[in-house]
């Protein structure tokens, strides 16, 4: 297993070395200065704007730090890949630079917006596993019942609405709608994620926002449990539980369950990655302070130090998540478990 | 909780036994005496339909047998001749729907299995039947270990704690001959090869010391020496428990040197059975004769040509109208194409689903040529049966209904006699 488990890692680098290439290629393909992005509607002084030039390794030094100048007078601009080195020395560093337009680094920006994109996840995961795989569950084991019916009528319109869509109807009914029924007296906050000025304790603010997150998931996720379980409960090995004796709920519980977990573990998993990069279309309808709408945000603005840090942090941990599913999925599953050390030789 | 139970169900565990009920739940079904009067197992006209969209499936139809301790029963057949089926039938395993009980009765130690509870026959699977199945690849839960899924019989009908399930389980797989036991029950199936998967679950079958043990195709995945030891083992099981075996093949020749008693089996129905001796010397069903040409023999002085039976075996949705064998018989006459054979019984519980059964002109000549059939020289007690008939093997308890003739000149039935007539 931790062979596996090194060599997943080490999987990882040219990933990584390929992504920020392209992103790094990306961003210097895009027409527009950044110094200009960064001076804003000003014009910035020559010396301000030479200092500014320099710290973003736009062009050429000399020891001293002193700006070199070509025949023409010009800068010396830094070629691509010197600058690629550069961001990638930094970045192991733990450095991914400064922002543009907020007079920030991009470090402390994340360390900010980061906590409260992993807050939203983690509900709505918890959301999508218990609800999906609950229901997945009863639509199974009463299956053609009533319960079904609602279950699959519910899934079977939640994968259609677009997520900002049922974002907006959760925000006129819950912020608007009742609140002016009910005169004030109850409703839910549609924007933003509280503070200590907030009308609110922190957590109510999650809850529209992980509702909307996790909808189309959790219909997903109740979806693949209810098949997966009806498929397992037809295997041959489910008919030699029946004939050792086994109950029913036995069978279920006991021989049908973790064998049908293991797609559902799996689609969870991944989409906890997709969440944890930011779940840009939620987090911009309620203005959720997450990375999602900070990269989105950095993006209309050429900010590029922000969205080539986000996409980078985003890539990393994207990778982490999915290696600790291949490896949770290994213990649901001997089969892989004992498979991965030959894979080795 | 509360997946276990049908709705509507009259759960009367009274229901079918003379016994009193303060035994039932106390003591296992096999530990109780079976009836006077009765078998150990008792199939009786056993009808069980699939209702599918394509149409009504009679995979078994009209399956008829006796079966007591210690005896061994064969039954053969072509691939999807519905053996499988039966099987699973008693043991309550076919879901219904789409599996519907159309008729008939399987009694257990003079108790209707049919008739039983999910709660009561929970008891009954896998502690007094026990049943191996047919493909080993994928009858053991991937996900848990060998050890585990061999001891699970052990901690539902005995309580045995998870270890003790665990050490009886490597117990029971080296007694299956499985070298390392101990070790090997901590695997997982996929570990174990297709033999050894097949020995893990004839282990996992005799757990409990069934009193019946189905063994569906047991050694069909297998290479010959093993099938050879297989079929050793579960015999030797036999000798020292005592128990009933119910040998499911396509092959004769497996059934041949363990079977005391063969049904053969064609589209659903039994068209043939008898004693060992029966099927193999006197076989008096074209289909059964048709199998016993087409198999190899294992030791023979000259070499005889196979011959194979032409066509292929009907569907089980439209069945041929008459002798569902008619279309493949050669000797098949427009009584066959237009009317179902009846059950004729002899008196030592040979039936044969055919018109011409009893008629030893007709048998003679056609029959394989090592039998002695073929030479119409058995002697012969013969009983018509109306259709529907008790149970065959119950026929010698029931004195009266039996004509004794000596000789070949057996007294043919009437409808067959008649029906010769007017067909030759
Ligand atoms: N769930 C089901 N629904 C409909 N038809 C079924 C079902 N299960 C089995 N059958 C049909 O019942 C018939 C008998 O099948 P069965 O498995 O008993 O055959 P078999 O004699 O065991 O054959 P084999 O030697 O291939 O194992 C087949 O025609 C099969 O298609
Ligand atoms: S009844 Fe006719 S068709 Fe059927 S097996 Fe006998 S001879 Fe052949
Ligand atoms: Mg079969």
């Amino acid at each position: 297993m931790l062979t596996y488990i090194i060599k997943r890692l080490i999987q990882f680098i040219p990933v990584f070395i390929g992504v920020t290439i392209i992103l790094f290629a990306l961003q210097n393909i895009v027409p527009g200065d950044p110094i200009s992005i960064i001076g804003g509607d000003r014009a910035l002084p020559p010396a301000v704007e030479e200092q500014l030039r320099i710290s973003n390794h736009l062009i050429e030094v000399d020891e001293n730090g002193e700006p070199l100048h070509d025949e023409n007078g010009n800068y010396v601009e830094t070629p691509l890949w010197k600058r690629y080195l550069i961001y990638m020395n930094n970045l192991l560093h733990g450095d991914l630079g400064n922002s543009y337009t907020r007079g920030m680094t991009v470090n402390e920006i994340f360390a900010q917006k980061y906590p409260y994109t992993i807050g939203l996840a983690v509900t709505a995961i918890c959301i999508e596993a218990v609800v999906g795989i609950g229901a997945g569950l009863i639509s199974a084991i009463k299956r053609y019942s009533v319960w079904d019916v609602i279950v699959t009528l519910i899934t079977s319109i939640l994968v259609a609405i677009p997520a900002f869509w049922l974002g907006m109807l959760l925000q006129l009914f819950f912020g608007i709608f009742l609140r002016q029924v009910t005169n004030g007296a109850f409703y839910l906050p549609i924007s933003g994620a509280g503070g200590k000025m907030a009308e609110f304790p922190g957590w109510v603010y999650y809850i529209l926002p992980a509702i909307t997150l996790a909808a189309v998931s959790t219909a997903y996720t109740a979806r693949i449990m209810r098949s997966q379980l009806l498929e397992v409960m037809n295997q041959d090995y489910i008919r030699t539980a029946k004939a050792k004796g086994l109950s029913r709920g036995k069978i279920i519980f006991h021989h049908a369950l973790k064998n049908a977990l293991i797609p559902v573990v799996t689609y969870i998993g991944i989409d906890f990655g997709a969440m944890l990069s930011g779940a840009i279309l939620t987090e911009t309808v309620f203005n959720w302070p997450g990375v999602g709408y900070e990269i989105y945000r950095a993006i209309t603005q050429r900010d590029w130090p922000i969205v080539m840090g986000g996409v980078t942090l985003i890539v990393i941990v994207v990778m982490v998540i999915n290696l600790v599913v291949d490896v949770s999925y290994a213990f649901l599953d001997p089969r892989i478990r004992f498979g991965a050390p030959k894979d080795q030789s | 909780m509360a997946f276990g139970k049908k709705k509507g169900e009259a759960k009367d565990p009274l229901a079918n036994t003379p016994l009193s009920g303060i035994l039932d739940g106390i003591t296992d079904l096999k530990e109780q005496p079976i009836p006077e009067g009765h078998h150990l197992l008792e199939v009786d006209d056993l009808h069980m339909f699939f209702h599918t969209k394509d149409g009504v499936v009679k995979a078994v139809n009209g399956v008829s047998y006796t079966l007591d301790r210690g005896e061994t029963l064969g039954v053969v057949g072509e691939s999807g001749s519905g053996k499988s089926v039966t099987a699973m039938t008693i043991m309550g395993l076919i879901d219904m729907p789409p599996g519907k009980i159309e008729g008939g009765d399987v009694l257990y130690r003079g108790k209707s299995l049919l008739k039983m509870s999910e709660r009561e026959m929970q008891t009954v699977r896998g502690n007094d039947i026990a049943m191996i199945f047919q493909d080993p690849m994928t009858a053991l839960n991937p996900v848990y270990r060998v050890g585990d899924q061999i001891g699970e019989p052990l901690r539902i009908h005995r309580g045995y704690s998870k270890k003790d399930a665990v050490d009886r389980a490597a117990e029971l797989l080296s007694m299956v001959g499985i070298p390392n036991a101990e070790q090997r029950v901590r695997e997982y199936p996929h570990e174990f090869s297709g033999g050894m998967r097949q020995r893990a679950m004839i282990a996992m079958a005799l757990a409990c010391d069934p009193d019946i043990l189905i063994a569906d195709e047991p050694t069909t995945a297998l290479d010959v020496t093993i099938q050879a030891q297989i079929i050793e083992l579960m015999q030797k099981m036999q000798e020292q428990n005592g128990n009933a075996i119910i040998m499911i093949t396509h092959d004769l020749g497996v059934v041949a040197d363990i079977a005391d008693k063969i049904m053969v089996m064609y589209a659903g129905n039994p068209v043939e059975f008898g004693t060992a001796d029966d099927i193999f010397y006197n076989p008096i069903h074209p289909y059964t004769w048709g199998l016993m040409r087409s198999i190899p023999e294992q030791v023979t002085d000259e070499k005889k040509p196979l011959t194979p039976i032409k066509g292929n075996p009907p569907s089980l949705v439209t069945l041929p109208k008459g002798c569902s064998f008619s279309p493949r018989c050669p000797y098949a006459t427009d009584l066959c194409r237009n009317e179902v054979p009846k059950t004729y019984t002899l008196p030592d519980g040979h039936y044969s689903k055919c018109h011409y059964a009893l008629d030893p002109d007709f048998v003679k000549g056609r029959a394989p040529e090592n039998s002695r059939s073929y030479s119409g020289g058995t002697p012969r007690v013969v009983i018509d049966e109306p259709a529907g008939a008790p149970v065959a093997g119950m026929a010698k308890s029931e004195p009266g209904t039996v004509t004794a003739v000596d000789g070949a000149l057996a007294q043919k039935a009437p409808e067959a006699a008649s029906a010769e007539e007017g067909e030759e």
